[in-house]
């Protein structure tokens, strides 16, 4: 309710900053060669719906068609995928936190699925009374 | 000087000497691959390993086991600790291996090598693999575990990665190895700045 509060006040939607958390995440990979173009990244909420789909709480669109919003799919026959969980926004300070959980997605054999956590990324944002929005100030990694 | 040469299974090839607290260990380096060592892992968090060929690591351990411990060959064996602080760094980390959601299956330990075994012993806050968290200890130790905790989720389980971060490689030394025990697979991976080197059953120095 608070974080629908901070949307409707300044008239920027949770979703736009969503949005860059992927976009730029995304872009970051591919400048450091983590990955390249051709590479499709797949970002999953942490909710489950009635279909067993991990979905998010917010509607984000993304047209870049290397970027997935679901839960890669894995089988016998592509048995790994890299999957980020993006989390529930929080509060820190004067901050919004965005954070995600950087998965390798497996296959385990029994139609079931490893999700290995590597680290989370927590993107913050602060309020710019200049732009009059959140803006983005920094990010942190959090391996393990 | 006495020493105890292991391969990457954890089995001795040879020894020479049975003194533990003055005991130098040895092992044949990895020929795993980073592809192989980090098959499951998200790519932006995997770090890398620094492997020798299959060749060499036979004839590294070929010569050994002859009793050869001096010469070319050598390169392809890292020197670890002592028996003793082997043996203590596997004691101190009060994770068991079995999984599940425990608070002591879910949190990092660390510590330094002294003289006598190990000291400057630091656990992490209780981690969930679902959930944000920093599980790093403060300070720049010469091991850190990674927990073997698990959690359930809906037709998916989330766990730790076992193997060294890329920040790991990246912040250890150049000049010493550091060491990371991965509760979950048993797995001792041995690293420098360069990667990961070696690895070894945790088995091996379980009393």
């Amino acid at each position: 309710m608070f974080l629908g509060v901070y949307s409707t006040v300044f008239s920027q939607k949770m979703e736009n900053l969503y949005k860059f958390v992927i976009e730029d995440s995304y872009e970051r990979m591919c400048t450091s060669g983590i990955i390249n173009k051709n590479d499709t990244l797949y970002y999953f909420g942490k909710n489950c719906n009635n279909k067993n789909e991990y979905v998010y709480d917010y509607q984000i669109n993304i047209l870049n068609q290397h970027i997935r919003l679901k839960m890669p799919e894995v089988n016998e026959h592509k048995k790994h995928e890299s999957g980020f969980m993006l989390l529930t926004p929080e509060i820190e300070n004067q901050f919004i936190v965005i954070s995600f959980i950087e998965y390798g997605v497996n296959y385990n054999g029994n139609k079931d699925i490893n999700l290995v956590n590597g680290g989370t990324i927590s993107y913050y944002f602060s309020y710019s009374k200049e732009k009059k929005k959140y803006v983005f100030v920094k990010r942190k990694n959090y391996s393990i | 000087m006495d020493s105890t040469y292991y391969n990457s299974q954890g089995n001795t090839i040879y020894k020479c000497g049975d003194d533990p607290n003055t005991n130098a260990t040895f092992v044949v380096k990895t020929t795993e691959t980073t592809d192989q060592m980090y098959k499951d892992s998200n790519p932006d968090q995997k770090g890398n390993s620094n492997p020798i060929s299959t060749q060499d690591a036979t004839t590294a351990e070929n010569e050994i086991k002859d009793g050869n411990v001096t010469g070319d060959h050598m390169k392809n064996v890292a020197k670890m600790e002592s028996q003793t602080q082997m043996e203590s760094m596997v004691s101190s980390i009060k994770d068991d291996g079995s999984h599940g959601t425990g608070a002591n299956n879910n949190k990092e330990y660390s510590g330094d090598f002294t003289a006598n075994g190990v000291g400057n012993l630091k656990t992490s806050v209780v981690g969930d693999p679902s959930e944000r968290g920093n599980l790093a200890t403060q300070g720049d130790p010469n091991f850190h575990s990674h927990p073997s905790g698990t959690v359930r989720l809906t037709g998916a389980t989330a766990l730790w990665q076992q193997a060294p971060s890329k920040q790991d490689i990246s912040s250890a030394s150049r000049k010493h190895y550091e060491y990371t025990p991965g509760m979950g697979n048993g797995t001792i991976y041995i690293y420098n700045r360069t990667g990961v080197v070696a690895t070894i059953p945790i088995s091996t120095f379980k009393k």
